[in-house]
This record gives structure tokens, sequence and C-alpha cells, in this order.
């Protein structure tokens, strides 16, 4: 190790584990040999630009994408995409896609017998801007009952993808809704065992997003760890 | 870290029905078909069970032939290209082996293309390295691969030469009938 490349460090306690029993599609595919953890080098360093001519007008308002308008609660999902110094990632990609309002996904594999919306598909994706603000409009997704044990049923989430300036930042992970009572015996949720570190992934009703007559709005500010670009690289 | 630093958001499984929010940009591969250079890297998703993981989503990120990243490439070079594991779970990308860069030492590395991998069941991504296993003069050097003394576990970084000329590079997730489990890596702040 005469390079120094290889550290050891011991790995973040904020993000959930390999494995977590409550959840059981960890058993077989959580690693089990630790990962080593290593400096980056040039590759990590840097991340993949994708540039607007990627991205249609409707493609961040999830309810304007077929000739009708989805069923369920119209909602303005925002917030801003920062590094840990708060400083505003611009012009990156976000994904979104969830299921609809009666909490099914329009994936050929999910065998939850509620229907499927032919007004919502349910994916999208916008660039932040130069502020690192992303803005969507969507409808409320459901809960719904999944086969992880008896009586289990995932909490309303969007799932959002996420990259940074490094793409040892990449992140994908899940928003919750604010007093959602689901949350709390959620497998997937409470893998973050740090109830402060999970309330991140809890957004904020927000009056200011809210659209009078049309759409309530909701709040939520991404924080991006790994490297951090120096100040003469921004 | 300082005090200062605002509290990371933390991660969260891609789940298994990511397929329609995804899919938009899966398809397209790094080169055109008969460019200069071209490789095919494919490769399997294997779970502990050494069954193949169907719902698996993966990206891989690499510097250009010239060992550069955009924008001090040519426009087109876009570096990242992202699959969808098939029913069999199958990856399939062509791409062209990248240019040599540096590590954080300065040091020149063998070259490299950086993966992650995420799917049901793992509630964070896995990254590793795709090495090229013809590349024995500049893997030899590399100051990742000479750091791990372990050498089954590096050569689970090696991308395989087929006979048909295509890179072959399986993702283990855990040690399995199908090998050991692939090296994984996490990166320091």
């Amino acid at each position: 190790m005469a390079s120094g490349i290889i550290l050891a460090k011991p790995q973040s306690e904020e993000d959930p584990p390999y494995h977590y029993p409550a959840y059981k599609s960890t058993a077989l595919r959580g690693p089990n040999r630790a990962p080593l953890v290593i400096r980056p080098g040039e590759t990590e360093l840097h991340s993949p630009v994708f540039g607007e001519g990627r991205i249609r007008s409707n493609d961040n308002d999830l309810t304007a994408q077929h000739a009708g308008e989805p069923i369920g609660e119209k909602i303005v999902v925002s917030g801003r995409l920062m590094d840990s110094k708060g400083r505003p990632i611009r012009n990156q990609l976000v994904e979104i896609w969830q299921a609809n309002s009666c909490g099914r996904y329009a994936h050929a594999l999910d065998d939850h017998p509620a229907p499927l919306d032919p007004n919502f598909t349910g994916g999208g994706r916008t660039l932040t801007d130069g502020e690192g603000n992303y803005r969507f409009t969507t409808i409320k997704p459901a809960a719904y009952p999944w086969g992880n044990h008896p009586n289990a049923w995932r909490p309303a989430h969007i799932h959002f993808s996420f990259y940074g300036t490094a793409f040892t930042q990449r992140l994908i992970t899940q928003m919750y809704f604010p007093g959602d009572p689901l949350i709390e015996s959620d497998p997937i949720a409470n893998s973050i065992r740090d109830k402060k570190v999970l309330n991140r992934l809890v957004s904020s009703f927000d009056w200011d997003l809210t659209i009078p007559g049309t759409a309530l709005g909701y709040r939520w500010d991404i924080i991006l760890g790994g490297p951090n670009p120096t100040p003469e690289a921004l | 870290m300082s005090t200062l630093d605002l509290g990371i958001t933390p991660s969260q499984t891609i789940g298994p029905f990511f397929r329609f929010g995804t899919e938009w940009i899966a398809n397209e591969d790094l080169v055109e078909e008969g460019s200069i250079g071209a490789i095919i890297l494919k490769g399997m998703v294997y779970d502990g069970a050494g069954e193949p993981v169907p719902d698996a989503m993966i990206e891989i990120w690499q510097a250009d032939k010239n060992g550069k990243f955009p924008p001090n490439t040519v426009e087109s070079w876009m570096g990242f290209a992202r699959r969808l594991t098939d029913s069999s779970g199958t990856y399939t990308v062509r791409t062209i082996k990248p240019g040599q860069v540096p590590a954080s030492s300065g040091e020149m590395q063998a070259p490299h293309i950086f993966m992650v991998v995420f799917a049901r069941g793992l509630l964070k991504p896995v990254f590793t390295r795709v090495y090229f296993g013809d590349e024995s003069l500049s893997n030899a050097n590399d100051p990742l691969l000479t750091a791990i003394d372990d050498e089954s576990a590096r050569s689970t970084l090696l991308a395989v030469l087929e006979g048909d000329g295509s890179y072959r590079f399986d993702v283990r997730l855990q040690d399995s009938p199908k090998g050991q489990q692939t090296q994984f890596f996490l990166f320091d702040e």
C-alpha cells in the first residue's frame, strides 16, 4: 500500500447497511465482503453532463404526458440540489419515478390489483437550474402492499435519482411525505437507523409552492456527499 | 468532515419497478457500431445463490481514448451508459478502451471503467472498476491493483477477453457458485 490509495476508514454510519434482515431482499444481494475505501482517481472525480437537448418540455410535468389528466391529487415537488457545503449543483440531471394515485406502478411485473391510469406513466426528469433548483408537477402516489412480511405496506414515496459533479456522489433514494404513519414500520425507510438522518428523506408541506386551486406544494432539498470540488472548479 | 457540513441525504433502494422511469437513456452506446477501437463489454449480475439478477441497473462512466472527460473531449463523447439487465441478468454495451488517467497521487493508472450497480435488495449501490485482462503490463503497475494483496479479489476486477473479441465482466454481489464476490469500493470524502 505504498501509494496510499487504500484507506483504513470505516463506512459512513448514515447510509443504510448492505444487510438489513427486516428488508428480506438484502439477504442474497447485499455484499458480504467489505468494500475497500479508496482515494478517488480522475474518473471518479468527474461526472457526466446531460445536455438540455435530451429533456423535453413536459418531462418534468407527469400530469401532462398523455392526452388526458391523471386521476389523483396534483402536487408540486421542488427543492435544491447541493453539495455538503451548501453549494448548488447546477444543470444536472434529476429523475423521478413513482406509483400512481392508486399505488400501482406502470411496470409489467407489478401485480398489485389496483388500477393503472392510462393518463399516468409516472416517470419524469429535469435539469437543475443555475441555483441547483428542480421542480416537478405530478400526482401524489399512494401507499401499496408488498410481500416482505405479513401486512407490509410501503409508505407513499417518489423515487429520485441524482448526479453530482463527481461520479462518487451518485445517489438514488426515495422521498417520503410528512406525517405518513407508515414510515415508522417500513423496513426500507428504517434501514436508516438514525431518525434524524431518515427525516432528511421526508419532504415538507410548503405554502409557497402550493398553487391556489390547483396543487399542493412539497419542498425537498438534497445534499450529496462525496468528494467536494475545489471552489475553483465550480 | 467539518461540523459546518450539511447532513447528507441518505440512500434508498432503487426497488424493483424502475424501468419506466430510467429506460429513456438506457439504450445508448458510448460509440457507434464500426467506430475505430469499438469494443463490446458484457456480463451478468449474480446474487448470493448464483442466480442472475434480472432487475439491476448498471451505469458505466469512463474517459475517452485520450484519458479526457467532457468538456475536454469531442462534443459527441458522453462517456456514460446506463443498462437495465434483461430477464437473463445480462447487460451489453459498446464502448472503447479508455485512455489512462492519473490517480490522486498523480501516478498513472491502468485503463479502467467506473461501474455502479443498483438493484432491489441493495439499500445503497455498489461501486467497482472494470480493468482489462489483456492489459497485463499497465495492470501490473496500477496503483490500486497493486495495492490489493488478495489475488482472487484483484482478479474480480478484470474483464476477460473472450473468443469473439468482447470483454466479459460479471458482477457477483456475494460469493456464490458463480465465483467470489466482486471487489467493491467506497470513496474517501
